[in-house]
């Protein structure tokens, strides 16, 4: 069975990453916003609800950017982001959702 | 004798603001990265000289070392030569990354993008022998 949590802790072992604090951060969404900034510096944020996301909605950050696609709506999609972390929702969207990540502090 | 090979690493763009994620492996004989270059394949109106055309980040030794986030400006890479980069590789270990395509017109034209990694054979000083 995959473990979000599980898989984190795993990977970021693998990449010899210490991590300080692990926690939860979400983003509500509302109807008239399309963008969200949000500040990721020396943490990472790995987006665990990509399947209830719009088709369409970009995440960009400086290390990661993804554009949702069906393709991208699994439960495996644990995209990671870091920096300064921009997010889109498509243009005559009229869903929005609550977006989900987990945050990893590192050492 | 120190030997020096370039990976090239091409990123075709064929829609406005396309995301690309590439990943890549550089033969494990080789040891250090010590640079990269990026270039642009394919003419863009000239309008778009001053620009940016994308965002590049890349990240070597499966995800523990991010070394690249650079920005695309047509007018600056011609001129541009290797710029300098420090990362000690491990063997078989994957290089990764994504690139934003940022031009969002509606006069986009396709364009490829080309990342070359300048690696050598030899290790890299440690801090104690630098010291």
């Amino acid at each position: 069975m995959y473990d979000h949590l599980n898989h984190v802790q795993q990977q970021f072992k693998q990449r010899e990453i210490n991590i300080e604090l692990q926690g939860f951060k979400t983003v509500t969404t509302q109807p008239g916003v399309l963008q969200y900034h949000i500040e990721a510096y020396n943490e990472y944020l790995l987006l665990t609800n990509s399947r209830v996301l719009p088709i369409g909605t970009r995440i960009l950050s400086d290390t990661n950017s993804v554009e949702i696609s069906s393709g991208q709506r699994r439960t495996e999609g644990l995209e990671e982001f870091s920096g300064l972390v921009s997010i889109e929702l498509p243009q005559g969207t009229n869903y929005f959702p609550i977006i989900e990540f987990i945050q990893i502090v590192k050492e | 004798m120190l030997v020096t090979r370039y990976s090239i690493v091409s990123l075709r763009v064929q829609k406005p603001g396309e995301i690309i994620s590439f990943q890549h492996k550089i033969p494990a004989y080789l040891k250090r990265c010590t640079g990269f270059k990026l270039s642009l394949v394919g003419a863009l109106d000239s309008k778009h000289l001053n620009t940016e055309l994308g965002r590049l980040s890349v990240s070597f030794n499966s995800l523990k070392e991010e070394a690249i986030t650079a920005s695309l400006k047509q007018e600056e890479l011609g001129s541009q030569d290797f710029q300098e980069l420090e990362v000690q590789l491990h063997p078989g270990q994957i290089v990764s990354g994504v690139y934003v395509d940022t031009m969002l017109g509606e006069d986009f034209t396709p364009y490829k993008v080309q990342l070359y990694l300048r690696c050598t054979d030899k290790e890299g000083q440690t801090q104690n022998e630098k010291g």
